[in-house]
């Protein structure tokens, strides 16, 4: 009798988790999950269910920051093991204590950047609590694996994987790529496929080469594009490459491998420190990672073109591999 | 700062640890140290990487720098300084402590 390998279950993934929504939500494709991978519920409910589901603070903001349009964003235990995450006052999202099922109260007005909260930053939030690493990195999937893009902020990661997507690379994931170890492989998981993408005066690649554009959102002068990317990653893949992009002054652009520790990765990485194990956890998959996986630098001034940016990159990974 | 380290000078004979709070992994470049309590940071040169590999393996500071002199043939007594010299300043951070008598 032949037997046939188990065919990976399928279901709405991101972040190496699996994710059953009761409303509909763009960017959260069906993908193949690893068996083991949790499926959390995520519901939509009024306020007060939120509120009545909460058990209330305990001790100070796990996690708290601002993002670029000035909302604050802050994460908060509860009593019994729950968390509460807040997004101004403009959302608010529950993770229960067994942390299968995200409660996401309605929103009464702007439900694309509500949208866009849940699959930026609640659900890649959701995978830190359950005990996952991510990297602060865009990828895409190139010829051996997916290629993690680490910046700091405003240094172009976004904008070179949508340049690396436009001329081929799949999308792997826009700003924060979940990773582990499994054997000797260290595993990327895919995000959502959307991208946010800066529109600025002479941007040379438009957001509707890439795909959809669900919405622009205008912050003072700048305004990004919210877009849902045709072309994207599928299923888990090997972590080929980690590219640590440092852009500044009017250097010419080169790109390097490096001898490489967790000292020059781990500030790539997000963790609540807070929580119980974070530490540890990072500190041996940030371990494992720079042991596994080449990581180059790629140097350039900030007036280099994605475009020739990918193009080195794209030489190094391809022709030297 | 270690209290014990405040009150007993280190000896040759000293016993020392790296306490659960602290983890280490070793790379081509360099150590890297993690105090998980303040979530520092520290890195180690090889050098002194390799040293703290021999203090986990051995009792006491003189039976490590013995090994480490024969490794890398140097004077046994210079490299014993070197070694509680470096314990010192692990022990001021936090890295290292000194195990309780038995």
């Amino acid at each position: 009798m032949t037997r046939h390998p188990e065919t990976p279950p399928a279901g709405n993934a991101a972040f190496g988790l699996g994710f059953c929504l009761d409303f509909p939500l763009p960017g959260i494709p069906r993908r193949r999950l690893h068996p083991g991978a949790a499926t959390i519920d995520v519901r939509a409910v009024a306020d007060a269910q939120l509120l009545e589901r909460w058990s209330g603070p305990v001790g100070d903001p796990l996690w708290h920051t601002t993002f670029d349009d000035g909302a604050r964003y802050v994460l908060q235990a509860g009593r019994d093991g729950d968390h509460l995450i807040e997004y101004a006052d403009q959302a608010a999202f529950h993770l229960s204590t067994d942390g299968l099922v995200l409660s996401c109260a309605e929103p009464l007005t702007q439900p694309a950047r509500w949208q866009r909260t849940l699959t930026d930053s609640v659900l890649w939030t959701v995978a830190l609590l359950r005990g996952g690493v991510v990297l602060h990195a865009s990828a895409v999937e190139g010829p051996d694996g997916a290629v993690a893009i680490a910046a700091a902020q405003g240094s172009g990661k976004s904008a070179l994987a949508a340049q690396l997507a436009f001329e081929g690379w799949p999308l792997v994931t826009d700003d924060i790529l979940a990773f582990e170890r499994r054997g000797e492989q260290i595993v990327a998981h895919p995000g959502p496929n959307l991208m946010n993408l800066s529109q600025t005066p002479g941007s040379e690649l438009a957001p509707e080469a890439l795909g959809e554009v669900l919405a622009t959102f205008r912050s003072g002068s700048s305004s990004e594009a919210w877009v849902l990317v045709r072309r994207f990653c599928e299923s888990e893949l090997p972590l080929a490459a980690v590219v640590l992009l440092k852009r500044g002054g009017d250097q010419p652009a080169r790109i390097a491998r490096m001898s490489a520790t967790t000292l020059d990765v781990t500030p790539h990485t997000l963790a609540f420190r807070a929580l119980a194990g974070a530490q540890r956890r990072r500190f041996e998959a940030v371990g494992d990672l720079v042991e596994q996986v080449p990581v180059f630098c790629i140097e350039a001034g900030v007036e280099v073109p994605p475009a020739k940016l990918a193009a080195m990159l794209r030489a190094e990974l391809v022709n030297n591999a | 700062m270690s209290s014990h380290a405040a009150e007993q000078p280190l000896s040759p004979m000293t016993a020392v640890q790296v306490p659960a709070h602290v983890v280490f992994r070793a790379f081509a470049a360099e150590t890297i140290m993690l105090n998980l309590q303040t979530g520092t940071y520290h890195g180690l040169n090889p050098t002194a990487g390799r040293m703290l590999e021999t203090l986990e393996q051995h009792e006491v500071i003189a039976e490590a720098a013995a090994v480490v002199a024969g490794h890398y043939d140097e004077d046994a007594g210079s490299v014993e300084a070197d070694l509680l010299t470096l314990c010192s300043r692990l022990i001021e951070r936090g890295l290292l402590v000194v195990k309780p008598d038995a």
